[in-house]
């Protein structure tokens, strides 16, 4: 009893620290380095205004999970591109502006006018690739199928991305892959690609000497820089949006792709680089801790929120999954239905679950403990199945003949009796949980996934490997702790 | 005390039990006996409802055995199986007291109990803090029987209960256990495949073959009087141990 309760104290505090609180600003942003400069510009900007606190809920992920979170209430505005927005809520991404308007004002939604760049889609190339096969125009790229693409999963998805450029350019024959846009420069770097997509104001154009590619056949739509917010806090903040409409026209391409460089090649927070950017502050080279120091600081500002995420689903997943595995070990039909059920969960992709669970129960810390939950559920109770039905006829039937009450036989007799397999369950659920738990920071649950998320899309190793240690390490605790465990269960060893 | 009326059992085709009837009056004293897949094992899980007859009926002390009674029945025997069927993650002491200890009894009167019984199966009180697999075959066997009579049933159920003992183990367990039940006069069924641990234990013997009952009486009587040709064959197979001639002398000189 003490326990639940301890367990739902838990919950509560994640809830608090989770939802949105009452005269705060909250300001999204997306998994790429310009939306967290504009987004922390943007933060500036407002809290010069003084009209309360304001928070930069940093790197969401793509266009549906920071406009979900946006129409929920969970963030109040976002730096956005027009196209993304028409794409997104129209489906037709060359749209007119006033069709947008009008789907704007029909969710409690607004945007500013542009702040003055644009960042329309382009397709990259490596320079001496080019040079070389003499491609200069996307529709010059159909005769070259040898060359290797790599495209960001958003752009593969997209209508305006590569589904609309192959018909557009006739590029049926390449086959590019998808990964994370991060990792597709990595690719470029490496030389495992020769073309990806990107941003017009990319700073890795320049860093990785890649060449746009002319559209000559004008596919690629507009994609004014915008601010997309709802009506609601506008009402509420009218200081703070006015600041941030000034905005509007300061920030030209060439700004914005020198802006891109000072956190991709120099290395600056985007809180500097805001900072410098809205004159406050001279920014100079970041001052960085190193690997050790930057390790310990994410353990301990991340550590706390990551291990409570874990133990919590794990916690919610024992006191459902061994119920449910003992219910699978009496009925045969309706335990392998749930059973079954549990089982195709499992075989969801840990992000796509995600990223259902966020239309549900919005953005944060608790869709991400819920995903984790229905993870940790079919280890634990396929093994508590597992472990009652391992017991031999014999023991359950001399168990049987005591004449112990049923719920005794099942407390005091067969589930410790199959207690170190129900434990190896949990054990599984419990590490699963820590890896998974770090895929969760994509939908802003924070933990030790946030410094390698936004390590990933700054393409900042270090970064990445602060958050990736301790994950590592958490892991290793965790089965530490259950060899323990398993090690004062064997009979006797006490 | 003990009544099986037609009892029968099948499992898909195959007939375990042909009905079959048998009955034990208070502190007597049955083995059933036969080769394995006679049906012994069904019919005495079935007295506990372990296994539930298809036809006929079980009473026990007037109870019919059925869903609503089994566990007070169960409550009112011992079953003691092969190795002792201990839980492997209880003490040898939480294994005997498992079910007074459930039903809330007193830690002064199981003391007590458990004094007695350490005194009636003769075994150590340091082996009680054990667990199963830090206990010899034989001791764990005693566990078993203690676990078994914790309660003081009037019926004592034992299946095959040592099968798995060398046979000096065994000896001794079997001398034991007759010192036992002649003591507490407890009614006991016992099945066994070993006609000289049924006729030491057992004033009468139930023989069992495919699932019929062939013939029941004393072991003198099936000895001398069988009742069909199977009941001398599995007499005759059951023999006593002979020594083989004495090899000729290696030590007298060659001729």
């Amino acid at each position: 009893m003490r326990w639940a309760y301890a367990a739902l104290s838990l919950v509560a505090w994640l809830g608090l620290t989770a939802t949105a609180q009452a005269g705060t600003l909250r300001i999204g942003s997306k998994r790429f380095t310009e939306s967290m400069i504009l987004a922390e510009i943007v933060a500036r900007a407002a809290r010069a205004a003084g009209e309360g606190r304001v928070e930069h809920v940093e790197g969401l992920g793509g266009t549906a999970i920071v406009l979900a979170a946006l129409e929920d209430g969970a963030i109040d505005l976002y730096p956005e591109y027009s196209g993304s927005l028409k794409e997104s809520l129209l489906h037709d991404v060359r749209a007119g502006d006033a069709d947008l308007a009008r789907a704007l004002s029909g969710v409690g939604l607004g945007i500013t006018a542009s702040l003055g760049f644009e960042n329309a889609y382009a397709l990259g190339m490596k320079r001496e690739r080019a040079l070389a096969l003499h491609v200069t125009r996307l529709s010059d790229l159909a005769a070259h199928t040898n060359v290797r693409i790599a495209l960001s999963n958003e752009f593969v998805g997209r209508s305006d991305g590569w589904s609309g450029l192959r018909a557009a350019y006739g590029l049926e024959a390449f086959a590019p892959r998808g990964m994370d846009h991060g990792l597709a420069y990595v690719a470029i770097q490496d030389g495992a690609a020769d073309v990806t997509d990107a941003y017009t104001t990319d700073a890795a154009l320049a860093r990785l000497d890649l060449v746009t590619l002319d559209d000559d056949r004008h596919f690629f739509p507009s994609y004014r820089a915008i601010i997309v917010y709802r009506l609601a806090a506008r009402s509420s903040f009218p200081r703070s949006f006015a600041a941030i409409e000034a905005l509007a026209g300061r920030i030209d391409a060439p700004t914005m792709t020198r802006l891109n460089a000072e956190a991709e090649v120099r290395r600056l927070a985007p809180a500097d680089i805001a900072a410098g950017f809205l004159g406050a502050v001279p920014s100079g080279p970041a001052n960085r801790p190193s690997l050790l120091r930057g390790i310990g600081d994410v353990i301990v500002l991340h550590g706390p929120r990551h291990v409570v995420l874990v133990f919590l689903a794990t916690f919610f997943a024992v006191l459902a999954g061994v119920p449910l595995g003992v219910l699978a070990a009496r009925s045969r039909v309706g335990g392998g239905i749930l059973l079954s059920a549990a089982g195709l969960v499992q075989t969801i992709p840990s992000l796509a679950l995600l990223c259902f669970a966020v239309p549900l129960l919005g953005v944060g810390a608790l869709p991400a403990m819920v995903a984790l939950f229905v993870y940790g559920l079919l280890p634990i109770a396929g093994n508590t199945l597992a472990g009652l039905r391992g017991i031999p006829l014999t023991l359950r039937e001399a168990a049987a003949a005591l004449g112990l009450s049923p719920l005794d036989l099942l407390l005091r007799v067969e589930l410790p009796m199959a207690a170190p397999v129900i434990l190896t369950g949990i054990k599984t659920a419990a590490i699963t949980a820590v890896g998974t738990a770090t895929i969760a920071a994509f939908i802003g649950a924070g933990g030790f996934g946030e410094p390698i998320s936004t390590g990933l899309n700054l393409n900042d190793t270090q970064m990445i490997l602060e958050g990736a240690v301790p994950a590592a390490l958490l892991a290793l605790l965790v089965q530490g702790a259950f060899a323990v465990i398993e090690r004062r269960m064997v009979p006797g060893a006490r | 005390m003990l009544v099986l009326d037609g009892v029968a059992k099948r499992y898909g085709e195959a007939t375990i039990l042909h009905p079959t009837s048998l009955s034990l009056g208070r502190g007597q004293r049955v083995a059933l006996i036969g080769p394995s897949g006679s049906g012994k094992s069904t019919l005495i899980r079935t007295v506990l409802g372990l296994v539930v007859a298809d036809a006929g009926r079980v009473l026990f002390d007037g109870i019919e055995v059925g869903p609503e009674t089994a566990r007070a029945v169960r409550r009112r025997c011992g079953y003691v199986i092969s190795d002792g069927g201990l839980f492997p993650h209880l003490t040898a002491g939480g294994n005997v007291t498992l079910v007074a200890r459930r039903l809330a009894w007193k830690t002064a009167r199981i003391e007590e109990r458990v004094d007695s019984l350490l005194t009636l199966v003769r075994l150590e009180r340091d082996l009680l803090t054990r667990y199963p697999d830090q206990l010899s075959g034989g001791q764990r066997q005693r566990v078993g029987i203690m676990r078994a009579l914790m309660l003081d049933p009037e019926v004592l159920l034992f299946d095959e209960p040592f099968t798995a003992l060398d046979p000096m183990v065994r000896a001794e367990l079997q001398d034991d256990l007759l010192a036992i039940v002649t003591r507490l006069a407890k009614t006991v069924l016992l099945v066994t495949h070993d006609l000289a641990e049924a006729a030491l234990l057992c004033e009468r013997l139930a023989l069992l073959h495919d699932g019929r009952l062939v013939q029941v009486g004393a072991a003198w009587e099936l000895v001398e009087r069988p009742a069909t040709p199977f009941v001398s064959a599995f007499v005759s197979a059951q023999r006593a141990f002979v020594s083989p001639p004495r090899p000729p002398d290696l030590e007298a000189p060659l001729a």
